[in-house]
């Protein structure tokens, strides 16, 4: 199953909310899998709920791809089951890691070399192994690059050419980090191999700084990123996309709005390619 | 992962080993060539931030008894000598409970690991994963056989740790407590006197005998009169179908 239109992430902080949602206001649901795997009584129930009403994809933050710790196969191998049992087939994680001699939980900037592009890549081999599935990378935001020997599209480009895996582009990200490290998001946009890209996120940062953006994910979407997201359906067509909004959450109308928004750029990029 | 043996990192690995302490532990590591100071401080407050909102959400008593900066001190020496193993971040909770014992933080309450379990008890009750779901009876009568539901638990505690808040320091008292997430998936918990700790254990590892027959060993273990153990166990059983704990084996 491939993902279609628009789709929302399932937060605790929104589920009362959310489950006067219907199928006509958005096309699937995204979950962290480490936030549901073992969890039962009434919000594993709930949780039930949503997946049989919803198409899911599982959207990972505990994988740590690039991490010097070993890879968990036990932990890789529980999101198999999980999204065995819920019927998912999407499973999407960061280019990143969140442990080092233990978890961390939070992302982390993986060097940008061609040795930690190699080792990711055999990583990503083995729990595509282990999967059955594709793995997704999402480029990640990033406030600092620590060891830096080529560009983050470099890196990017280098693992999912070599991995053989797919890419999940979230477009405030190439913008917050356009911004924090000074490249052009346009052109990276542009420079990524269509055919890896299997669905995006978008969502709003915060300005800690005229040079430094961080992303939250507590705010509405910048108007500079929906230009990004136009163009990015424009190079890459009008592939699934997710809104993320993981805290300072507002009415749900408000969500809507900008999940119709979304749906509006899919449907005017569909049509000029149609009319190409 | 083998802790003991030394592991040559590759050089992008000694960069995140770098990168990971300072962010760990900033005030020790204050400083990465290369890195502006405050993008570095970006990680480091997002990073705790992160760590911190899960402790607190968990442990809001024991948040309460201490200072702000002691609180501040026990999280971060929780994030800078924990290693956690665990990916889940409900089991945020878990790995604290096993660092606090090996705190060497002098400010801790001595009752603060008890404390602490008991807090954790609430959030583990209330997502346990239930492995095999048996049917609640709907009334009680002679020769029964039930058992305890498998979402319900029975701790013995060196303090009243159900009873602690900032105005209510606890003195040591032994207190049995029953935490229990009922057929309704409600949460909830008792106080309970030692025939009702015992009956509890018996009824959890029971797989065939009667009410009558548990109830009737209880007063032979404990040279007790069997008419006392039988009413008040009795009673005890009525409560307990009342909460919606007991499952029936019949």
């Amino acid at each position: 199953m491939t993902l279609n239109g628009s789709g929302l992430g399932l937060r605790r902080g929104m589920m009362e909310e959310m489950k006067q949602l219907t199928n006509q206001d958005v096309d699937f649901l995204e979950v962290a899998p480490e936030n549901w795997i073992g969890v039962g009584g009434r919000l594993g129930k709930t949780f039930r709920e949503f997946t049989e009403r919803f198409p899911f994809a599982c959207h990972g933050l505990s994988l740590s791809i690039g991490s010097p710790d070993e890879l968990d196969i036990e932990f890789v191998k529980s999101v198999k089951s999980f999204m065995d049992e819920h019927n998912i087939d999407i499973y999407s994680e960061h280019l990143s890691y969140c442990s080092n001699e233990g978890h961390m939980y939070d992302l982390l900037p993986i060097p940008f070399t061609e040795e930690a592009a190699n080792y990711v890549a055999q990583r990503v081999k083995q729990v595509q192994d282990i999967l059955q599935r594709p793995l997704i990378l999402e480029n990640v935001s990033t406030y600092a690059s620590p060891g830096q020997e080529m560009s983050e599209l470099e890196f990017m480009t280098h693992v999912l050419n070599k991995a053989d895996c797919k890419m999940l582009l979230d477009v405030n990200n190439v913008y917050v980090n356009s911004i924090n490290h000074g490249f052009d998001a346009k052109q990276y946009i542009k420079a990524l191999p269509t055919k890896r890209i299997e669905y995006m996120h978008v969502a709003g940062h915060f300005d800690e700084a005229e040079d430094l953006l961080v992303d939250t994910h507590g705010a509405s979407i910048k108007p500079l990123v929906w230009e990004l997201l136009a163009l990015s359906y424009a190079q890459h067509g009008p592939l699934a996309t997710l809104l993320e909004r993981d805290f300072n959450f507002p009415p749900m109308s408000e969500l809507l709005r900008e999940i119709n928004q979304i749906k509006q750029y899919q449907q005017g990029a569909q049509h000029e390619r149609q009319l190409a | 992962m083998n802790a003991n043996l030394p592991k040559s990192l590759l050089p992008f690995q000694e960069v995140q080993k770098t990168f990971s302490q300072a962010i760990r532990d900033p005030d020790n590591h204050p400083h990465i060539e290369g890195i502006e100071a405050r993008r570095l401080k970006i990680y480091s407050e997002l990073f705790f931030n992160n760590v911190e909102g899960f402790i607190s959400g968990g442990f809001p008593v024991l948040k309460e008894l201490l200072t702000c900066q002691q609180w501040t001190t026990l999280v971060r020496d929780f994030f800078i000598t924990h290693s956690c193993a665990s990916p889940y971040f409900l089991k945020i909770s878990e790995e604290f409970l096993d660092y606090l014992p090996n705190s060497t933080l002098d400010f801790l309450p001595e009752f603060s690991y008890q404390l602490a379990h008991w807090e954790w008890m609430e959030l583990h009750a209330d997502v346990y994963q239930v492995t095999k779901p048996k049917p609640a009876p709907t009334q009680l009568y002679e020769n029964q056989v039930i058992s305890i539901i498998e979402s319900a638990w029975c701790q013995a505690y060196d303090f009243p740790v159900h009873t602690i808040s900032e105005d209510n320091l606890p003195e040591q008292q032994t207190s049995y407590l029953m935490i229990y997430r009922n057929h309704d998936l409600e949460v909830g918990f008792n106080e309970l006197n030692p025939l009702s700790a015992v009956l509890f254990e018996s009824l959890q590892n029971n797989t065939e005998q009667s009410s009558e027959a548990i109830f009737k060993n209880i007063a032979k273990q404990f040279n007790m009169e069997e008419d006392t153990v039988n009413n008040g166990g009795q009673q005890i059983l009525t409560q307990w179908l009342e909460l919606g704990i007991l499952i029936d084996l019949n």
